[in-house]
């Protein structure tokens, strides 16, 4: 019982860190095919835009599914992390495409801002019960 | 369906939240337009009495190091008699005007060295909330008579503009697998240089073509100027009134003088209200300087930004009082390669200018003269095609 809990808790682990593959594979893409039509303008924002899906998810849950400890996570820190790697990839992408457009937006605070709480409140879930 | 809901509520609702903001933000940046309601505005009380005109005594020509590709029109034997009818009255302005303000030109308020002037710059100042409609645009008319009282003769053709007070020849060059055009600009008077936004209006998103900004204006030559709305930030001081005096670190910007003159400023060493103050009629706010005292300020590794390629350019400089040059480049396409930065700062150098200063380049960059479009502007490289850009820096009256 106590080690079929374990496998599934590692097999939904492994489940989520091959989701982010194909987003990590997106934001290369992305990247990529932006310099290409930009006229050798480019923006560091577009070039990590792929490490927060990447660091945070792929790898992440890679480690956790791969460990040999039982680490056991709260929901609300599953749904705040991937909502703060959600919003981070998002806001280096919007900001890439003002970056190499040549222009600003105070807009853009509003995805670091939201990306830190989720983050924030992440933390403090993370080895809630 | 139910339990599909109940364990990605949380993701979709999310998702909603983020796309929907996410589109907001992308239509605020590039196309919803903001009319500021009112501009801040901060006209000098004595402006009248600092617009000192300098003389065009040198009658410097562009250099002829390039190769010229530009073939003139045949003149007729009327038009040659025109054109030196034109000559002679614009050498009589230039050196009446050269008389008057000798006097005006010693009063000049020198920046470097007028810090407590700048210090009490606030008691100069007439600050007012003006509607954007009022400001300061509407000032052909006015000049349009000046020209009718002077018996103003005026000679075009498609490479050349010749009257009382301004002399434009346009020539292309060839250069660095691109085409080159340069307007040599000389005027009898700095009022004849001026600044234009799209709409007549100061805001974010407020586009127009260069080319119908230009022909709003009565423009004989205009080129796309710094594309303020872009930023949020930085100065934007035209034809003499303050509309954004944010100053951004590490901004170089070009401040034209009453006089003509220009200098490039940093905007975290000056107050955009003491530029005012020391006469300056414009900022341009894009950068960087490429050329300052006759010398290469840009190296090799210097870039706009992030832009690492070649690409179309535009840029001013002055020769010599009121001696300019407008220089537009082509670039992205198969027949033009476009320049760098450097290589912009070597051409201008060329001219022999002592001051260059680098616009809003790429797919903004546009010369208008005559009623045309002189360049291949293009964004893509596959089309000609203009670009929307939010000013210009254009001669006329």
């Amino acid at each position: 019982m106590y080690t079929s809990v374990i496998n599934n808790e590692r097999i939904q682990a492994l489940k989520r860190a091959k989701i982010y593959i194909p987003v990590t594979l997106f934001c290369m893409l992305f990247g990529w095919i932006y310099e290409k039509f930009s006229f050798g303008v480019y923006s560091n924002y577009m070039i990590y835009a792929f490490v927060f899906p990447f660091i945070g998810g792929v790898v992440f849950w890679f480690l956790i599914g791969t460990s040999k400890k039982k680490i056991s996570l709260n929901k609300i820190f599953i749904k705040c992390h991937s909502a703060s790697i959600a919003t981070f990839t998002v806001g280096f992408i919007f900001k890439c495409v003002l970056d190499i457009y040549g222009t600003t937006s105070n807009l853009c605070n509003v995805y670091w801002i939201a990306g830190i709480a989720f983050a924030f409140i992440a933390v403090i879930f993370c080895f809630r019960k | 369906m139910r339990g599909y809901w109940r364990n990605h509520r949380f993701w979709i609702i999310y998702s909603i939240l983020l796309a929907a903001f996410t589109t907001y933000a992308l239509l605020d940046v590039f196309l919803i337009p903001h009319r500021y309601e009112t501009v801040k505005s901060i006209k000098k009380i004595n402006a009248s009495s600092n617009s000192s005109v300098s003389s065009s005594s040198d009658n410097k020509t562009v250099s002829t190091k390039y190769n010229n590709n530009t073939k003139y029109n045949n003149s007729t034997d009327n038009n040659e008699e025109k054109k030196s009818k034109v000559d002679n009255k614009y050498k009589e302005n230039t050196e009446n005007k050269d008389n008057e303000d000798k006097d005006r030109k010693e009063n000049k308020v020198s920046l470097k060295n007028d810090d407590n002037n700048a210090n009490d710059s606030n008691s100069e100042y007439d600050v007012e909330s003006v509607d954007e409609d009022s400001v300061e645009y509407n000032n052909i008319n006015e000049s349009n008579e000046d020209i009718e009282n002077t018996d103003n003769i005026v000679y075009k053709d498609d490479y050349t503009y010749k009257d009382a007070n301004i002399i434009i020849s346009l020539t292309t060059y060839r250069k660095y697998d691109t085409d080159i055009y340069v307007a040599d600009v000389k005027l009898s008077s700095a009022d004849y240089l001026k600044t234009a936004l799209a709409e007549n209006t100061y805001g974010r998103n407020i586009k127009a073509y260069t080319s119908v900004i230009a022909e709003e204006n009565n423009a004989i030559l205009a080129i796309n100027g710094d594309f303020y709305g872009a930023q949020s930030q930085g100065y934007v001081i035209r034809n003499g009134v303050l509309y954004r005096s944010s100053a951004v670190k590490g901004n170089e910007d070009l401040a034209i003088y009453d006089d003509g003159s220009f200098e490039i400023i940093e905007e975290s060493k000056i107050r955009a209200e003491e530029l005012l103050n020391a006469g300056t009629q414009q900022v341009l706010a894009f950068g960087p300087a490429l050329v300052e005292n006759g010398k290469i300020s840009v190296s090799e590794k210097d870039e706009v930004g992030k832009a690492m390629a070649s690409n179309p350019r535009t840029a001013i400089g002055l020769i010599d009082d009121l001696h300019y040059v407008f220089v537009v480049s082509d670039g992205r396409s198969s027949s033009s390669k476009g320049l760098s930065l450097y290589q912009l700062a070597q051409f201008m150098e060329g001219l022999g200018v002592k001051t260059a200063y680098n616009l809003d380049g790429g797919g903004s960059s546009t010369m208008y003269f005559n009623g045309r479009v002189i360049n291949n502007p293009t964004t893509n490289g596959r089309t000609i095609k203009e670009r929307e850009v939010s000013d210009i820096v254009y001669i006329g009256y």
